[in-house]
């Protein structure tokens, strides 16, 4: 089980010199606790809810290295295959993304696959992937062994191959939860200070066409 | 935007002529208290060079009030000649009111100078931009009457001036004179497209916020927060008095993508929340509740000018959302976005927002792009886009496919041909308590005189059913009779079964016939015992 000293648990931003913020996108097929990962990150919950929390779609925590403060912004998505045509909206200008599967599920774990493969092909080039195996608390109750072994070796080879970060995670024991979180902010480049004022190009992810034609209108305006 | 006639042209410019000369007197004195209001709050003793010269360079350079000063006996005029334009102004009004946005612009909070009929106040500064090309004038000599008697304009600029005071004077005055300078410079120019504009803008916040960061003036406004609050508020002034020059823009087809989408939305309606995957159960009425809550937030959007407003407005119902979400469930977990994005999708599609397109392209424009690239207020309206992407797009977004619904059953939905059960609900939840109950008495009868047929209906078929079992009975027997006729120890026994149903008395007397003819066949045997007395 991970240690939570390492992660600030809020408003000591500033005890460091520097502090870097980054946007984190996740990702993965609905129903492998994407957002689970997240609560227990943030907040240190798992089933136990607190008044306060009201969605777990947007988040922030703060991590503290030895000398930088990382500020991580953390974007969940929708994972349902209906919705995946809008992806590149949410993971525009992410500087990292966590890709989450289910362990004692091979499917959720090819769906996986694909977001990565898409995040290399469309996201930021210096982005920072990292590879979560959610639900690990299962692995020795649901499902035939071997077959969650397989996984784990094809996930761990494919995370090798294309130089991903990768954890079994379980956010019901909290298992490497913070560790994976503390893995990205160390991959991280830290000398851009986090989000620069760059300003976005044509529109959030609409297709800003910009057709001069006025509209025909009839006499008057009326 | 409008195309007008040569008639209701002539009208309309002659009228805008008029309006210009009574508003740039307003124009005048409203910048001149605006100059003195900040005079008066800033040192008034020091008379620094940048002082000097912001006097000297406002009254020419700021939007509000380009024109040189008119004298007292040329507003007179203009106070006759009003009167004369008054029928022209009102045939103006009843024209506009039928166009769309001309509409809008006649509801929005009127004018508070007393001097202007109110009637005469609202109309969209597209006709003023028509009118400087049409004319061939020079832009500059053509001033936008409608910034100053804009409502929010004015409070715009008034809660501008309160909190730029707050701060040291050069860097108060360094600020709102950068302000001016660049409005006039945006609205000056009406050759530019929306994209020029956006960049303009865009490049003033980059040049302001290095500014703040380097000058000397702000030194003693080091902070971080001091300067987020600077370009906050710089961003809201601006933005609002030069909203009309840039939303919906007319050398833009946002009207026409408004328009698309609204009717698409309109199209929409059936959709209930189960169909897009959203765990919102209206039926609950705290649920329904937020969602309300939500559609007003997301409609209330387009009431405001200032990007952030527009921004803290999609916050807002994204945050009714989550506590609709968390309401529809059992066990309270915070939504996520597996559960948040289709109940937006469905939120829009109950809302329908006016000028949806337009509000959405407005903000990517013109919004300072921290406010979009990072924060909650981001990630909310990135989902906003979203969802308003998944609905208009037929082929990736929202189509049959996506809604689990075959083509045909799409189809007939679009056609209004198939109503969803949530419609009906919805319909229903609108009625008033009689006729509720009514609906319920007539569907208790209906349900009752259902069972009476069915009832009826079972007690035929049982009737038929006991004599096609008798008959059964009867070919049976007959049946059994007829197959085995050598060994029937009773030969006469089915003769009197023949009779079954006929009455015991005859079947008693055949009965005892046939034991007589028994009787009459057994003189073969010995002679019964004859009881004899033992001695």
């Amino acid at each position: 089980m991970a240690s939570r000293s390492s992660v600030a648990r809020a408003n000591n931003t500033n005890t460091q010199g520097k502090i870097c913020q980054f946007k984190l996108v996740l990702l993965g097929e609905s129903a492998v606790g994407k957002s689970s990962l997240v609560l227990r990150f943030v907040k240190g919950q798992f089933h136990e809810y607190q008044e306060s929390t009201i969605g777990a779609a947007f988040l922030t925590q703060t991590v503290c290295l030895q000398d930088i403060t990382v500020k991580f912004e953390i974007w969940d998505t929708a994972g349902q295959e209906r919705y995946h045509s809008l992806a590149p909206m949410y993971y525009r200008g992410a500087q990292a993304a966590i890709v989450v599967y289910d362990i004692t599920n091979q499917d959720t774990f090819t769906r996986a696959k694909t977001w990565v493969k898409e995040l290399q092909r469309q996201a930021s080039p210096n982005i920072v992937i990292a590879l979560a195996g959610n639900k690990a608390d299962l692995s020795n109750k649901r499902m035939v062994e071997h077959d969650v072994i397989a996984i784990l070796q094809e996930a761990a080879a494919y995370s090798e191959e294309n130089g991903l970060l990768f954890m079994e995670t379980s956010a019901k024991t909290a298992m490497n939860v913070n560790d994976i979180f503390l893995a990205i902010a160390e991959k991280l480049p830290k000398n851009e200070a986090g989000v620069s004022g760059n300003r976005p190009t044509a529109g959030v992810g609409l297709a800003a066409t910009e057709n001069r034609e006025s509209s025909g209108k009839s006499c008057c305006g009326s | 935007m409008a195309g007008y006639c040569s008639k209701c042209w002539r009208d309309i410019y002659t009228q805008q002529q008029h309006k210009l000369q009574q508003q740039i007197d307003l124009d005048h004195e409203y910048a001149k208290k605006l100059q003195e209001e900040e005079h008066r709050n800033l040192h008034p003793t020091e008379t620094s060079p940048q002082v000097s010269a912001l006097q000297s360079s406002t009254p020419k350079s700021s939007p509000a009030q380009p024109h040189s000063p008119q004298t007292p006996a040329s507003t007179k005029a203009d106070a006759t000649l009003e009167r004369s334009f008054k029928p022209f102004e009102n045939k103006k009004v009843h024209t506009k009111g039928f166009s769309g946005r001309g509409f809008r612009n006649f509801f929005s909070p009127s004018s508070e100078h007393s001097t202007v009929s109110p009637n005469s106040v609202k109309h969209k500064s597209t006709p003023q931009r028509k009118s400087n090309s049409a004319m061939q004038m020079s832009p500059h000599q053509w001033p936008n009457p409608e910034r100053q008697l804009s409502f929010e304009s004015k409070r715009a600029s008034k809660d501008f001036v309160d909190f730029i005071v707050a701060f040291q004077e050069p860097a108060a005055k360094d600020v709102l004179k950068k302000c001016h300078e660049f409005m006039t410079k945006l609205t000056s120019n009406n050759e530019s497209t929306i994209d020029e504009k956006s960049e303009m803008v865009q490049v003033f916040y980059q040049s302001m916020t290095d500014r703040l960061l380097s000058h000397p003036h702000f030194k003693s406004h080091a902070h971080e927060e001091d300067h987020d609050k600077i370009m906050n508020n710089v961003e809201k002034f601006i933005m609002t008095k030069i909203y009309r020059d840039v939303f919906c823009h007319d050398q833009t087809d946002d009207e026409a993508e408004d328009l698309k989408v609204q009717t698409r939305i309109r199209n929409l309606h059936w959709i209930t929340a189960a169909m897009l995957d959203a765990n919102i159960d209206i039926s609950k009425s705290c649920v329904s509740e937020w969602t309300d809550k939500a559609i007003t937030a997301i409609i209330e959007m387009d009431s405001k000018r200032a990007p952030q407003d527009k921004l803290a407005c999609v916050s807002r119902c994204s945050k009714h959302i989550f506590e609709a979400i968390r309401r529809s469930k059992d066990d309270g977990s915070p939504a996520s976005a597996d559960e948040y994005l289709p109940a937006l999708i469905h939120i829009v599609l109950k809302a329908n927002p006016p000028l949806l397109k337009s509000n959405i392209r407005y903000i990517t424009r013109f919004s300072n792009p921290i406010h979009i690239m990072s924060g909650e207020d981001a990630y909310f309206f990135t989902n906003l886009c979203c969802a308003v992407t998944y609905i208009e797009n037929e082929e990736t977004g929202l189509n049959a496919e996506s809604l689990s619904l075959t083509q045909v059953e799409f189809d007939a939905y679009m056609r209004g041909e198939m109503q969803t059960g949530e419609k009906q609900e919805e319909n229903e939840r609108q009625l008033c308590p009689g006729l509720k109950l009514m609906y319920k008495n007539l569907n208790d009868l209906a349900s009752l005189h259902e069972r009476t047929d069915k009832m009826l209906e079972e007690a035929m078929q049982m009737r038929q059913g006991i004599q096609q079992h008798s008959l059964h009975v009867k070919t049976q027997v007959e049946k059994i009779l007829s197959q085995t006729p050598s060994r029937d120890p009773f030969p006469n026994f089915s003769q009197s079964l023949t009779y079954v149903n006929d009455s015991t008395e005859t079947r008693r007397s055949r009965s005892t016939s046939a034991l007589d003819e028994d009787l009459c066949g057994n003189d073969l045997l010995p002679p019964p015992l004859v009881p004899t007395v033992a001695p």
